[in-house]
């Protein structure tokens, strides 16, 4: 049996680069700045980037590294403005973002990415654009979203639509508080079932989608949250007038190495890591919602 | 200002899109306009259904009481249709709808409205197909929310 050389291997592994620079398959140690819990089954770490800026597209991911557990794949959902902290939404759901979960502030964790192809914020230029999430799909369309506002005279009219189980599953409230309050936004919430507590819209979110008065023909909208929500959702924006092409979605599959090596996300002819996650619905009509794919 | 008529505005909804002028006119005449204030209840379960309204504004809550507990599991809002009921006897409401926030809407005596469908079953037609719509579309909601998707 040939004899593997440890470094030789570990050689041939930094040499696997990205476009970005960053040695593909090795994990950067990033420390925890701070930890929020969102909702009884979810929380959010802010990590701090040792060589700022971190850049990134909105929609991209990293894989998140718990030290001898796993690596998970986790979608960004926030980056502060000097690139210098990294901010990660997380469920806990399985073995590896349950270590996670456990981790405290100063704690440790390897960083991998970004990864795969982000949300369409170029080609949303000087259209409307509807931003609609389901459940923690909210988090890795915030960067989108926190563009858009950020370059609110970029766009034409802006629909923010958010859909969750409860209102104590919701994600960010007081950013959602804040981008309800604009003027120039749209914003609606709904939610499956409430108490009389509650004031808001109590439905499922495709019920929101009639009332957007956007232009079909020049709207753009880029959809996330379970593959279940986002069918129903391409379902109405087509009975709003908008074509597949112009529908953006975010894929979901287990992945692995994160680069188009390995296959574990393959969906069709697509690796999910590298052709997407995000894909226009166009590109995945033949596949999407087929059984064991 | 005019003042627009109840058949005037009922001829702006989705709920009468494609209706004949003439059948607008013979719905509009079972119809009133009503208000409610917050807390207040628009149907209660268990009452004779012989009501129904179409929000203009505000904002309502269809509410189901499960032991101690009330759940709201649809809030109907401005074009919205609350109650069908009426349409199939024991004409009982099955649900308390509570008003989240002042309720503005066209009051409908449903047992006019039936009444005038038995009379000219081609009206009764074109009524009873719009609320079909709205049936189906709720029990479309309604199975999309028991999915419980967001899990």
């Amino acid at each position: 049996m040939t004899e593997v050389n440890p470094s030789a291997v570990r050689s041939a592994v930094r040499s696997a680069t990205l476009p970005i620079g960053l040695p593909a398959m090795l994990p950067t140690p990033m420390r925890i700045k701070r930890r929020m819990r969102d909702t009884p089954d979810t929380f959010t770490i802010v990590l701090d980037v040792p060589q700022p800026p971190f850049v990134l597209e909105a929609g991209q991911f990293n894989m998140l590294y718990a030290f001898g557990v796993g690596e998970v794949p986790i979608s960004i959902s926030g980056v502060s403005k000097n690139g210098g902290e990294l901010v990660h939404t997380i469920r806990d759901v399985g073995t590896v973002t349950h270590a996670l979960s456990l981790l405290r502030k100063d704690g440790v964790v390897g960083v991998r990415g970004p990864y795969g192809r982000g949300w369409p914020l170029e080609a949303a230029r000087g259209k409307d654009v509807i931003l609609a999430a389901g459940g923690i799909g909210l988090a890795p369309l915030r960067p989108a979203i926190r563009h858009v506002l950020d370059h609110r005279e970029e766009y034409g009219r802006v629909v923010i639509l958010y859909g969750a189980r409860t209102p104590q599953d919701m994600l960010y409230l007081p950013e959602i508080q804040k981008w309800r309050g604009r003027l120039d936004t749209k914003m609606s919430v709904t939610v499956d079932r409430a108490s009389r507590k509650w004031l808001g819209n109590v439905g499922v979110i495709t019920q929101l989608v009639a009332a957007s008065r956007v232009d079909p023909d020049e709207t753009i909208a880029m959809v996330c949250g379970p593959e279940i929500m986002m069918h129903y959702m391409q379902i109405h924006l087509a009975k709003l007038g908008l074509p597949n092409d112009q529908i953006y979605v975010s894929m979901e599959r287990n992945m692995k190495c994160a680069i188009g090596r390995c296959g574990h996300c393959q969906y069709g002819g697509d690796f999910i890591c590298k052709d997407g996650p995000v894909f226009t619905f166009d590109e995945i009509a033949d596949r999407f919602r087929v059984r064991a794919l | 200002m005019k003042t627009l008529s109840i058949k005037d505005l009922l001829g702006r909804t989705d709920f009468a899109r494609g209706m004949s002028a003439d059948d607008i006119e013979f719905l509009s005449g079972c119809a009133s306009f009503a208000r409610f204030s917050r807390g207040e209840f628009m149907m209660l379960a268990g009452d004779p259904c012989d009501h129904f309204y179409l929000i203009r504004e505000g904002k309502a809550a269809v509410e189901v009481e499960s032991g101690n507990q009330v759940s709201v599991i649809y809030a109907p809002s401005p074009g919205d249709i609350v109650g069908w009921s009426w349409t199939m006897p024991p004409s009982v409401c099955r649900y308390d709808v509570r008003v989240m926030d002042s309720v503005s809407a066209i009051d409908f005596d449903a047992r006019c409205v039936l009444r005038k469908c038995e009379e000219d079953n081609r009206f009764g037609y074109h009524v009873y197909k719009r609320i079909l719509e709205v049936v189906i579309e709720r029990l479309m909601a309604t199975r999309v929310q028991m999915l419980d998707m967001y899990s």
